[in-house]
Order: C-alpha cells, then sequence, then structure tokens
C-alpha cells in the first residue's frame, strides 16, 4: 500500500505544526516539501491558506484540502467536496481516530463526518442519572443487577462523603421515588410521539431494544418501574456519547 | 458532547485566549524581547511597546477572571438539560460533572497561572518605575528578565487555558 503524503502550511504557529507532525508520524504519513507531491494539504487559515487557483488545482488533482483555525470554528465540508474548514482542536481530535496503516479512504472518512445535533439523547441521559441516583437513594434499586451497577459506577454515584458536589445535592432526594417514577416527569422533556421519534433519529445506529421499550413506557404507561432498562439505555447513551465527542 | 452550538465559553476563550493572547499579545512580547536582544529593530513598536502593548494585560485580566469563574456552570451539563428542569436534578447532574472531571482543578490550575502573569506583570511594572523615563529598548535592557518573566507566565497561562474542554460533556 502506497505511503499518503502530507504537507503542513503552518508559519505562525509551532506547537500546531509540532502536533501535526506529531500524529502524522505516528500514522505513518510521510511529509513532503512545498513542490512534493501530496494526498493532504492542512493550513492556517488566516496566515498560510492556498490561493485559489493552486487549491482548485489540487482539488482537481484529488487532494484533500483542510484549512483551520485556533478558534472555535464547526467542522464544515465544503461545497466542493474534499475541502475542509474547522477548528485545529477539532481537526486533530478526527486525526487521533485514524489508526495506521492510513488509507486515503479512511481520512476522507474522519474528515466528512459531519456530526448531527444530539439534544434530545443528551436529556435522555440526564434523566437517566437523575432516575438512577434517586432510586438509590431511596433504597429502592436491585444492586446486583450488572447494568444498574455499572451505571452507578459509571456516574460516580454515590458521591463519596467528603466530595464538594455534595453541596449541590437536596436532602431529600430520596423524596423525589415518586416524580422520577412518574412517566409525566420524563414526559416533560419527551412530550409525544414525534419527540421519540427524534430520540430514534438521534440515536441513529441498529434500533436499540432498552431504549425503544423505555420510549414505549414514557408515551404509554403512567410509571417508569424498569431500573435496569433505565440502567442500560443510560450506558449505551453514555457510550455514543462519549464517542461522538 | 452534546450541544449542537458552540457553547458561548469556547467563544469567550477563543477570542482571548487563541485570538489576543497567543497570537497577539505573547508574540507582541517575543518581539520585544527580541528588540532587547537587538535581533530585531522595529522604531515604532519599540515606541509603542510600553504605552500601547504591555498595559493590555491590565485591560484583559479582568475577562481572563470571569472566564476562569464561569467555567464550571457555563460548560456544566446542566446546559444540556431542558429549560425549567428541577432544581434538585440541576444540583444532582452537576455534582455528577464534578465528580467525573477535574473540573474544579482545571480552574484551580489556571488561577494560579493567572495570578503567576499578575505577579510577573506587577514585579515589571515596579521595576519599570525604578527606570528613567525612558522607552527606548537600550535604557529597559537590565529588565529583560522580568520581560522574559512574563512572557515565560503568559506562555504558562495559555497552555493552562487550553486544557480546559471546547464542548459541553456529558458527565
Amino acid at each position: 500500500m502506497r505511503t499518503l503524503r502530507y504537507r503542513v502550511a503552518d508559519t505562525q504557529n509551532d506547537d500546531y505544526l509540532k502536533d501535526l507532525v506529531e500524529i502524522f508520524d505516528t500514522l505513518g504519513l510521510r511529509t513532503t516539501g512545498r513542490s512534493g507531491n501530496c494526498d493532504i494539504i492542512l493550513a492556517h487559515r488566516t496566515t498560510d491558506f492556498l490561493r485559489q487557483a493552486e487549491r482548485d488545482s489540487f482539488l482537481r488533482a484529488g487532494g484533500l484540502y483542510v484549512e483551520y483555525t485556533g478558534g472555535g470554528a464547526p467542522w464544515k465540508v465544503l461545497d466542493t467536496g474534499r475541502y475542509y474548514f474547522g477548528s485545529f482542536y477539532e481537526l486533530t481530535r478526527r486525526l487521533r481516530q485514524l489508526t495506521p496503516p492510513v488509507t486515503k479512504k479512511a481520512l476522507v472518512l474522519v474528515l466528512d463526518f459531519v456530526p448531527r445535533p444530539i439534544e434530545l439523547l443528551a436529556a435522555v441521559t440526564l434523566l437517566s442519572q437523575g432516575f438512577l441516583a434517586v432510586q438509590h437513594s431511596a433504597g429502592a434499586l436491585d444492586s446486583k443487577d450488572t447494568a444498574i451497577k455499572m451505571a452507578l459506577e459509571h456516574m460516580g454515584w454515590p458521591l463519596p462523603a467528603d466530595h464538594p458536589g455534595r453541596l449541590l445535592l437536596r436532602d431529600d432526594l430520596a423524596g423525589q421515588l415518586p416524580a422520577v417514577r412518574s412517566a409525566e416527569w420524563w414526559r416533560k422533556v419527551l412530550p409525544d410521539a414525534s419527540s421519540a421519534d427524534r430520540v430514534r433519529q438521534e440515536w441513529g445506529a441498529a434500533p436499540l431494544r432498552e431504549l425503544d421499550e423505555l420510549l414505549k413506557t414514557i408515551e404509554e404507561r403512567e410509571t417508569v418501574d424498569d431500573a435496569a432498562i433505565v440502567a442500560k439505555v443510560y450506558l449505551a447513551l453514555v457510550h455514543r456519547l462519549e464517542h461522538e465527542s | 458532547m452534546t450541544a449542537a452550538t458552540l457553547p458561548a465559553w469556547q467563544k469567550r476563550r477563543s477570542a482571548l485566549n487563541h485570538d489576543w493572547l497567543k497570537n497577539r499579545f505573547i508574540p507582541a512580547l517575543a518581539k520585544w524581547l527580541n528588540l532587547l536582544d537587538d535581533e530585531v529593530e522595529d522604531p515604532d513598536f519599540e515606541l509603542a511597546f510600553l504605552r500601547t502593548v504591555l498595559p493590555q494585560w491590565a485591560e484583559r485580566r479582568a475577562d481572563i477572571r470571569a472566564l476562569l469563574d464561569d467555567f464550571e456552570w457555563q460548560m456544566s451539563p446542566v446546559n444540556l438539560l431542558p429549560e425549567e428542569s428541577d432544581d434538585w436534578l440541576i444540583g444532582l447532574v452537576h455534582a455528577l460533572w464534578l465528580q467525573r472531571r477535574p473540573v474544579r482543578c482545571w480552574v484551580d490550575e489556571a488561577g494560579g497561572r493567572f495570578a503567576d502573569v499578575n505577579r510577573a506583570y506587577q514585579e515589571l511594572l515596579d521595576q519599570l518605575r525604578l527606570e528613567e523615563p525612558h522607552e527606548a529598548s537600550a535604557w529597559l535592557r537590565p529588565l529583560r528578565p522580568a520581560f522574559a518573566r512574563f512572557c515565560e507566565c503568559c506562555q504558562r497561562l495559555a497552555r493552562c487555558l487550553e486544557v480546559f474542554p471546547s464542548e459541553i460533556r456529558i458527565p
């Protein structure tokens, strides 16, 4: 397999240059000089961007071109394709997902990905945390259930006795048990079938049985009782959210 | 992560740390050090440095302090909860965030670096007051160690500010 070649155009930021060289070294890509042929050019947008003619000719020849900035610009795949723009942070985060040997197709895949906004999944995850913490505080959980144990462990619950976060907790957390068991409490976030559909849409991957079950319960029943299902949903969602970040 | 839009805190950090501190202020300090070392010549810059460049720290430091102070709540996952969520849930989600991420360590560490910059700045001002009122770099050469220390402290602060997450995350 041919070793891919890259060029970084950044005369202003030694630290960015160093980070990119380090990443590409790890991935086994080789650098080229200004005149050498390469597969990908990465340029600091404000100082070292390619002139349009040079950029267009490079893109036409099948190259990948990334302009980055140190600011917090959202990631964009520009109209012409294979032309990307975004923050340096996001660029390196994407490149670090690659493993050697790196193909051009793999590079395109990580650069092309534009995340969909995920809002309801996050809210459901946080409601699940609240549900599990309250259930635990009320002594209502089956402590032998693996998913429940794993979910509580992941949450870091219960907080250690001397943890500063304890000051933020209400003394009557256990008293919220009737509220979190009520489907109405969940319906504040997921009021109708369309919001449940949006959750499924945000989830996107192969259907998750437990998530479907929880959404159905919220929609159709008066109470949400099955903590193991909530724990499984929580674990699946945090896994997804952590990998999307 | 999950906030669909870039958090306001991240935009502020970007403007302060990336745009100003790293890309304007520190390079200007580095240029001043080069000027003191006679490695570059720039009479306009030399005249302007003490009047308009160096005081920028005093003008911007309150914004940096506020950035640090605001981090904990502006980047908390409670911002992913729907509006009008229960108070107990907001407290719980925030507490879990503090449990799972070294939120206050990040702020304390950056606060320490911020204090270092302020100290170095004050020391520099104290030494400048003892000098003859002259803006030429040749007269200020004895103060090079103090300028270098100030620059170094700014660099450390900039690195420290980079460590903060730029997205709101589920704890």
